[in-house]
């Protein structure tokens, strides 16, 4: 548990500090905070989950001058992703995760799981920051930035979540 | 009432839901919140603070950029100087004054449609609210929270500043605003289509707003489109502040405007 409150401390401070700043090729971004929302663990209809991704989305905005856009963008991306695991899922198997990560689900699931999500966060962060909506640029900044940021999820998941299944083969 | 209880103990996630949602639209949606200007700005203790440590470090490895634009500012004040001594003798110079307060930027950005800016001095160091900014190059901003040790700009490149500006070859009076999309260029509106522009011309400070001394260089036009269906001129102005590299910037407090200001509230 402090291991995990410890990875979500380091990731939240490489989004304020670094990653919020750059954007690559001017087309992408990467955002850490994302990959915290989808991991948070899973508790059927719990405020918990609400309060800390509303704080979590507090913190970045303070940090970033933009109040109200991530906490906004992370409470609707946690409501919905807690509607959209049942259907992906079922009830009976969400119950008994422990964190929502590549590990429990398998690939093909979890890629059915988060991708849509990340669509979801990276238009309504456009919406809410950038001034125009309806152009070219702003489709392949959701498309990319969506993409990149599932291979970083994986990468990360498969570096420094433990997998359960690989300690019941030890 | 029991009914009631029970709805609200049954939909108690959605009704977090909604009034966190009501919460941050408020945020988004609302400028002047009162609680923004106390706590959720990066001029605050905690984030000020990280910031300035952030750029402790990052500091060290910008010191030769560093080095080579005070040296082009040096010439280019020495320049002024000479100038300037010359039409001190021939009596042409105003001599109201200013007062430059410098302040190093600690964190800025580029890719919002509402961009800051926070430097490292506060109300300890003598900023206030409202106060301009500028730097060697330019117009920055103007100074938007201050807390004691940090304050938060609001930068040129945020869609909701507006400034007052005079064409320097057509003494015209306009505005700029940026539109949000290229960081090197913003708007010059309300030039109408009658005043005669061209490429090249170099818009300046107004000092009508009473934030800007007369005469700080802003850009230089870079486009013209007559063919739009209104009266004034869709004009684009190429910054002459490059807003990717700011490091040192000067805070102007400006005396003879306090006298101004009230003597404009005179009823």
């Amino acid at each position: 548990m402090k291991n995990k409150i410890l990875i979500f401390i380091v990731l939240l401070f490489i989004q304020v500090f670094v990653l919020n700043k750059i954007i690559f090729f001017s087309f992408f971004v990467l955002s850490p905070l994302i990959f915290i929302l989808l991991l948070y663990s899973y508790k059927k209809d719990s405020i918990e989950n609400l309060l800390v991704a509303f704080f979590l989305g507090l913190l970045v905005d303070i940090f970033n001058d933009s109040l109200g856009v991530y906490s906004m963008t992370s409470i609707i991306i946690v409501y919905f992703r807690n509607l959209w695991v049942l259907k992906i899922i079922g009830e009976e198997k969400t119950d008994e995760l422990d964190e929502i990560s590549v590990h429990e689900l398998g690939n093909i699931q979890y890629f059915i799981f988060s991708f849509p999500i990340l669509l979801v966060y990276f238009s309504i962060l456009i919406i809410l920051e950038s001034s125009s909506i309806f152009i070219l640029q702003n489709v392949m900044f959701i498309l990319f930035s969506s993409a990149l940021n599932y291979l970083f999820m994986l990468f990360f998941q498969y570096l420094f979540l433990e997998s359960k299944l690989r300690d019941e083969w030890r | 009432m029991r009914n009631l209880l029970k709805f609200i103990s049954r939909y108690n996630y959605t009704i977090t839901f909604f009034l966190l949602l009501f919460f941050s639209l408020f945020f988004v949606s609302n400028e002047s919140f009162i609680l923004r200007s106390f706590y959720f700005n990066s001029s605050n203790y905690l984030s000020g603070n990280f910031y300035k440590l952030q750029n402790g470090i990052i500091s060290y490895f910008s010191l030769e950029k560093k080095n080579k634009t005070l040296i082009i500012e040096n010439l280019k004040l020495i320049n002024r100087i000479k100038k300037l001594e010359s039409e001190f003798r021939s009596g042409e110079i105003d001599t109201s004054t200013f007062g430059l307060l410098n302040a190093q930027v600690i964190n800025n950005s580029l890719n919002k449609s509402k961009n800051y800016i926070t430097i490292d001095k506060g109300f300890k160091d003598g900023v206030r609210e409202n106060l301009g900014v500028i730097s060697s190059n330019g117009v920055i901003g103007k100074v938007k929270y201050v807390s004691d040790n940090f304050s938060t700009i609001i930068s040129l490149l945020n869609t909701s500043f507006y400034l007052s500006t005079l064409v320097d070859e057509t003494k015209t009076l306009s505005s700029i605003n940026w539109d949000g999309k290229n960081p090197q260029k913003v708007k010059l509106l309300y030039v109408p289509k009658h005043v005669p522009l061209e490429i090249g011309y170099s818009v300046i400070t107004s000092s009508f707003d009473s934030i800007f001394p007369k005469g700080i260089e802003i850009g230089k036009i870079s486009n013209i489109n007559k063919e739009i269906n209104s009266n004034f001129y869709d004009v684009d102005i190429l910054l002459s502040e490059d807003f990717y590299s700011i490091y040192n910037v000067y805070l102007v407090k400006s005396f003879p405007f306090e006298e101004k200001i009230v003597l404009e509230n005179i009823d």
